[in-house]
């Protein structure tokens, strides 16, 4: 049963009121799995993705949905960074360099 | 050596200049500096504060890499310094130090760290204005809170 704490930057925490969390999901757990307990959770984050494209890292590097969670993992929900109106990241971006 | 990482004061440029004035002895020609600072006013509003949030330690991680990253060809050394915390108009938010072999250099290396700077690490603005409270995602791109925050839209 993996154990993940999740942090929510800037205006997502606007939508789901707190600026963290833990969850403890199933084993075998992806991080689509991990979104769609949050979303049910706080179903005004569909109204974040409808309003901007929302960021998933998974311990500091773009998460794929398809990507299983480990104990420990720290996934964050991320909105655009201030200066990125116009900065489309590339498939391979990531905002930081890992653990 | 190349240096990116968020801080909660503020830079003595006098010491980082001064450091990379050494660099002279290795063919160093120029130091560019770059400071950026929270303004008093923006579309016509006044501004009394700008909270920067960031992500630890991937905000400082992502800022040395791009230090490193940069450092091509000419350029001798950078420095990027980002303040995060509850700023108010006039004080300092960013600072770029970049020396090279020569001012063409120095001046296009500053300007690009700093649009890599301004749109890669998860650096976050929310402004308060005297019209209310704004996210800023971008260059003119503004949310109002009224419309992120719960209880406001209960109203």
């Amino acid at each position: 049963m993996p154990r993940v704490s999740v942090r929510y930057l800037a205006a997502v925490a606007d939508y789901t009121g707190r600026k963290e969390e833990e969850f403890e999901l199933p084993d075998g757990a992806t991080v689509k799995d991990l979104l769609d307990t949050i979303r049910e959770k706080y179903p005004r984050v569909a109204e974040i993705e409808r309003r901007f494209p929302l960021l998933i890292l998974r311990n500091g590097v773009n998460a794929k949905p398809e990507d299983r969670l480990v104990d420990g993992d720290r996934v964050a929900l991320l909105p655009p960074v201030s200066g990125g109106s116009r900065f489309k990241p590339p498939a391979e971006y990531s905002y930081g360099c890992g653990d | 050596m190349p240096e990116g990482r968020v801080i909660e004061g503020e830079v003595d440029l006098n010491r980082v200049v001064e450091e990379l004035s050494g660099k002279a002895g290795e063919g160093m020609g120029a130091i560019v500096v770059f400071i950026g600072f929270v303004k008093g006013s923006v579309d016509g509003k006044r501004v009394e504060r700008l909270d920067y949030e960031v992500y630890e330690p991937y905000t400082s991680q992502h800022l040395q890499r791009i230090a490193e990253e940069e450092m091509d060809e000419g350029v001798m050394d950078i420095r990027i310094y980002h303040r995060h915390g509850n700023l108010r108009p006039g004080e300092k938010t960013l600072y770029i130090v970049v020396a090279a072999r020569g001012r063409r250099i120095a001046f296009e290396k500053a300007r690009r760290v700093l649009e890599r700077v301004k749109h890669e690490p998860p650096i976050f603005k929310l402004e308060h204005r005297e019209d209310g409270d704004y996210w800023v995602f971008g260059d003119g791109m503004r949310l109002s809170r009224e419309e992120t925050l719960p209880e406001k839209r209960l109203e």
